[in-house]
């Protein structure tokens, strides 16, 4: 409260000559059929600002006066509702909303499938979106928790928040690489150019406000990592007048979270505003033993594999006029996990990585033309403390500095009624400066490399027949350099003397580019219905990582190859959505995709000693095709306004067509296999119920079998060549009194173990409690 | 300091510099010395790593101008510094310069040397052979599985309790389906070896990976092996030494024990699966 009022007191000097201008729009939000109060409706002053409604229904907003405001109210489920009003100074008006239901979702508006804001029935591409509404419902403890329930998606967090990586992938592509799919927050992508990998646990989940998944290729329009889908986090921009929330939380393995929101909308009157986020998130839990019970009996060193993390998060946002904006959003993430083992070193074995992120948006909207230019700047310092004993004692750490930085531009315009132009170009540079420092040897291996990267790209979408159809020609040019790459060893002992031969300072510098065309054509024969076909092909070129590191891997060493060409999907879909009734709202698509060039690690014939006998050294190089084909269905039930039901089915099937090996003598042919650590089906059943005692959810999810490795084979940990198909159940309980609000998570309610491929056991059933105070 | 000693060199600088002595006392080589080939050399060694913990201990044999890293032995001695005894066998050059070279947790290093010049005549010593010893994998009912390999004697499961510390070398049918063999100081033995967790004492042997999958020592040189040359000098610390090896029919693996003897063994044939066995023949230093 103290906090509170102190922050009022400074803030109020500032305001002050804004406040006389201003005017107050209070309101209520029902359903148009049964006239009952709906919670959680975004209400939208001029597409840039608004509120959510509150329990009962109503909001207040502060606006401008003199001028006229565009005003929206928005709700899945529900068609969006607009009006304009005009106030003078010190109005206060008040407006009774009617929403009509549409389980369409036809007016849900997403801007990621094309660079464009467009209505989800007018896009001729599969998009799920986690609303709001849905993020309130799903007991999530990061950001990738939210996904799980999307159909085709792919998540892998083998340890809950004890994973220093997860990854999402869809439709098929491979469990574990997380390259091919792009990923963005607030359209700007995150995906590292060293692994492909991205950092989930940046982002603290309450300040999200809603999640696009685009699914299949989108290279078109974001080239490299759209191969395979692009998911965009949209982060939370403030209402007007102060606000701010502080959260705390409890859970199982002694977790302790805490959360601190300020933000405040400052109206400076016309259409200038001005608006400042501060975030901050800390956690810490004391973890839990992810080992195998064997390799517990093995060692004396096994420990618990605990985390540490914090986040802070600075956003400022100016808006010059009702048509331009400008945004500047800071980012640092700390996290320090431990993963399981201490011998001698304090911690013990450890994961750290130091992130900062740095993102200016401009955006100008004319009317006809629309620009939109960012430049982002994305820096992780990842350390990895290995302490263990094997023949002997070995402590050695690796540090790598990773960083991404570029530029994204969009121009939109408007040519007539028919047609919506885009164009743009993006650049990216990308670099690893990498070592692994030995400090019971006297070794030091280094591996760095840069990449960079620009893309052309040019969009038409055509409207035609009342907007009914809907055709949208995408091409996109893009052009990869890898260059700079070294992998040296400074003082070799037996540690690392095997590579000494592998020494390269000086990598071959190569340049690959690629044309990713699309054509795509929805047609929405009534707001009760459309269908839409797609065809495109998307593309990523290689992580720095293989083209310039070599280093042990499972099964064997891996040799640096920078001659790694980028691997194309070709992707055919056809999907539609109809309104059964007045409350089931069915969604399908079918695709089929031809794989070309996939990177996989192939036996180049020649072994090398590592110290403890011969292993294959493996090539990271194309293998001419895979077909992946697979189908996601989805079922919205919503029995009324407060009872919805989801139920959601996704199956995928993948073959290598032709393979090919680099030398005569490997007996491995993949021809045949499957891609790997990607679960064949997935099934989920969703239950949310709103009512006056609690908002309930309930969620269950069906994963299915998925193939533990690249030759399909028998895996001695895993003691199958898959991993068994596995269920969770997970709920979530909510009460908001005034401005308390208590949320009471379950993941995994039924205490399943499930194991990755090291044998290493999930968390089981996650039970937190957190408490929120708004004000 | 303390935080120095625990975390090595994140957060202070040390306070020194590390810091190596060769000791002098009865029975430890002094600078200058003369050694027969053959003969057994011990080093005292006492070394601090000068507020950082000690993480590296590397002895290097110089001779004929040629670098050869005899010992590089990764460890965390935070206090008390180090002091020990190593124990090495002379070669046939007329002068080995002998480095001993330590690194502290924040990559400090130092190192001293020594020379010593050959001796008159051979210093070669006596073996032991057992020629035939059988052992059973982990899950063999039939055979023994733990080996002293100085005495040559056998102990099984049950027979081997009260004689832990005796126990050199056991035998194993790895996971990836090849024989295999270690020591109970492996910790990944244990895997196999369960009981090997509730062993106060357990030796360790390490095995020459240099002749790693080349018969660089073959069955007809073991055979005709009649001191310890052969012994000595087929043991390549140069390479990467571990305690565990593949052992097919046919192989003739340098060891060296935890006391320091080398020795050879020779695995005459080696049975499959889980419950298999094999047949050895071992040489060993007196």
């Amino acid at each position: 409260m103290i906090m509170r009022r102190y922050i009022i007191i400074i803030l109020l000097s500032l305001i002050s000559s804004v406040l006389n201008s201003q005017a107050v729009v209070t309101g209520l939000v029902a359903d148009s059929e049964t006239g009952k109060a709906i919670p959680d409706v975004a209400v939208v002053i001029d597409s840039n600002s608004g509120v959510s409604t509150a329990s009962d229904g109503t909001f207040k907003l502060n606006v401008s006066s003199g001028v006229s405001h565009l005003l929206e109210a928005k709700m899945v489920g529900y068609k969006v509702w607009r009006d304009t009003v005009s106030l003078k100074p010190s109005d206060t008006i008040h407006i009774e909303v009617l929403l009509q239901p549409d389980l369409v979702e036809s007016e849900e508006v997403v801007v990621s499938a094309t660079k464009t804001e467009n209505f989800i029935n007018a896009i001729p591409t599969r998009v799920s979106i986690i609303t709001p509404r849905l993020l309130k419902a799903i007991p999530a403890l990061s950001v990738d928790d939210y996904l799980a329930n999307v159909p085709g998606l792919n998540i892998s967090r083998s340890f809950g928040i004890f994973s220093h990586k997860a990854t999402i992938t869809m439709r098929g592509l491979s469990g574990n690489e997380q390259a091919r799919v792009l990923v963005m927050i607030d359209g700007v992508p995150v995906n590292k150019s060293d692994g492909g990998s991205v950092n989930w646990n940046l982002l603290d989940p309450d300040m999200i406000d809603r999640i696009e998944v685009v699914k299949g290729p989108v290279s078109s329009v974001y080239g490299s990592n759209a191969m395979g889908g692009a998911v965009n986090i949209l982060t939370l921009k403030p209402a007007d007048g102060f606000s701010g929330s502080v959260k705390s939380g409890y859970g199982t393995y002694n977790t302790f979270t805490g959360r601190i929101n300020l933000s405040e909308k400052l109206l400076l009157g016309g259409d200038r505003s001005f608006y400042w986020t501060i975030n901050g998130f800390y956690r810490r839990s004391d973890g839990y033993i992810t080992q195998s019970e064997a390799d517990q009996a093995a060692s004396p060193y096994i420990v618990p594999s605990d985390v540490k993390e914090y986040s802070g998060e600075l956003k400022f946002g100016y808006s010059l006029s009702r048509k331009e904006s400008i945004d500047l959003d800071l980012i640092y993430y700390d996290d320090d996990r431990g993963t399981g083992e201490k011998v001698y070193q304090p911690e013990g074995n450890t994961v750290d990585h130091d992130t900062y992120q740095a993102r200016v948006s401009y955006r100008r909207d004319d009317g006809r033309l629309t620009s939109a230019i960012s430049l982002f700047w994305l820096k992780e310092d990842y350390k990895k403390v290995n302490d263990y004993i094997k023949d002997d004692y070995t402590f050695y750490k690796v540090f790598s500095g990773r960083l991404d930085a570029g530029m994204l531009s969009s121009f939109t315009y408007l040519a007539g009624s028919a047609h919506k132009i885009s164009a743009g170009l993006d650049l990216k540079q990308g670099s690893v400066d990498a070592r692994d420092v030995y400090y019971t040897s006297t070794d030091i291996v280094y591996n760095s490399g840069k990449m960079f990267n620009a893309g052309l790209f040019a969009q038409d979408e055509v409207s035609l027949a009342d907007e009914r159809l809907k055709i949208v020609m995408g091409m996109r040019y893009d052009l990869a350099l890898f260059y700079d790459g070294s992998f040296t060893i400074e003082a070799p002992s037996a540690e690392t003397s095997f590579m000494y031969d592998l020494q390269n300072n000086s990598l071959d510098r190569v340049l690959w580019n690629s044309v990713t065309p699309k054509l795509s054509v929805n047609y929405t024969p009534s707001s009760r219905s459309r269908i839409y076909l797609s065809a495109g092909r998307g593309f990523r070129p290689s992580v720095l990582d293989d083209l310039c590191r070599s280093g042990r891997i499972k099964g064997g060493f891996k040799l640096a190859n920078p001659h790694i060409d980028p691997e194309y999907l070709t992707n055919f879909e056809v999907g539609g959505d109809m309104l059964l009734s007045g409350k089931i709202r069915a969604s399908a698509s079918l695709y089929y995709s031809v794989g070309k060039d996939f990177m996989y690690y192939i036996n180049s014939g020649d072994s090398i000693d590592m110290g403890f006998g011969e292993r294959p050294v493996l090539l990271r190089t194309n293998i001419p095709r895979v077909d992946i084909y697979g189908a996601e269905m989805e079922v919205n039930y919503r029995i009324t306004e407060k009872i919805t039901f989801n139920a959601a089915y996704s199956y995928t099937f993948s073959e290598i067509i032709s393979y090919r090996k680099l030398d005569r003598e490997d007996t491995s042919d993949l021809t045949g296999n499957h891609l790997t650590d990607v679960q064949a089906s997935t099934f989920s059943l969703s239950g949310r119920w709103h009512n006056p005692v609690a908002d309930l959810s309930l969620q269950f999810r069906y994963h299915g079998t998925a193939w533990v490795n690249d030759q399909n084979i028998y895996d001695e940990i895993v003691g199958d060549e898959i991993y068994p198909a596995y269920a969770t159940v997970d709920a979530r309980v909510s009460k908001e009194i005034s401005l308390l609000r208590f949320d009471l998570g379950v993941q995994n309610i039924l205490d399943n173990k499930y194991f990755d491929s090291k044998g290493a056991v999930c968390p089981g059933r996650f039970i937190t409690f957190d408490v929120k105070v708004s004000f | 300091m303390i935080s120095v000693l625990i975390q090595g060199c994140e957060s202070s600088i040390p306070e020194s510099d590390p810091f190596i002595i060769i000791k002098k006392g009865s029975g430890l080589l002094t600078d200058g010395a003369y050694v027969s080939p053959g003969g057994r050399m011990q080093f005292g060694i006492t070394a601090t790593g000068g507020g950082a913990a000690i993480t590296d201990l590397v002895v290097r044999r110089i001779a004929d101008g040629v670098p050869v890293t005899e010992l590089d032995k990764g460890m965390f001695i935070t206090t008390g510094g180090l002091d020990t005894v190593l124990t090495f066998t002379r070669g046939y050059a007329d002068v080995e310069k002998w480095v001993f070279f330590i690194m502290n947790a924040c990559r400090d290093t130092t190192s001293v040397s020594l020379t010593v010049l050959k001796g008159s005549g051979s210093a070669y010593g006596d073996i032991y052979y057992y020629p035939s010893i059988v052992l059973g994998y982990q899950d063999n009912s039939v055979f023994p599985q733990f080996l002293d390999a100085h005495t040559g004697i056998t102990y099984s499961k049950t027979t081997v309790a009260g004689n832990e510390s005796l126990t050199d070398i056991v035998m194993l049918w790895h996971v990836n389906n090849y024989p295999t063999i270690s020591c109970p100081g492996y910790t990944q033995t244990q895997l196999y070896y369960p009981l090997f967790s509730s062993w106060s004492d357990r030796n360790t042997t390490t095995y020459d990976y240099g002749t790693s999958d080349n018969n660089l020592i073959t069955v007809g040189q073991f055979d005709a092996a009649e001191n310890d040359s052969l012994l000595t000098l087929g043991y390549k610390p140069a390479s990467v030494s571990g305690f565990c090896k593949y052992a097919y029919t046919g192989k003739v693996i340098p060891f060296k024990t935890s006391d320091g003897r080398y020795g050879l063994v020779k695995i005459t044939e080696a049975g499959t699966g889980t419950d298999g066995s094999a047949e050895i023949a071992i040489k060993i230093q007196k």
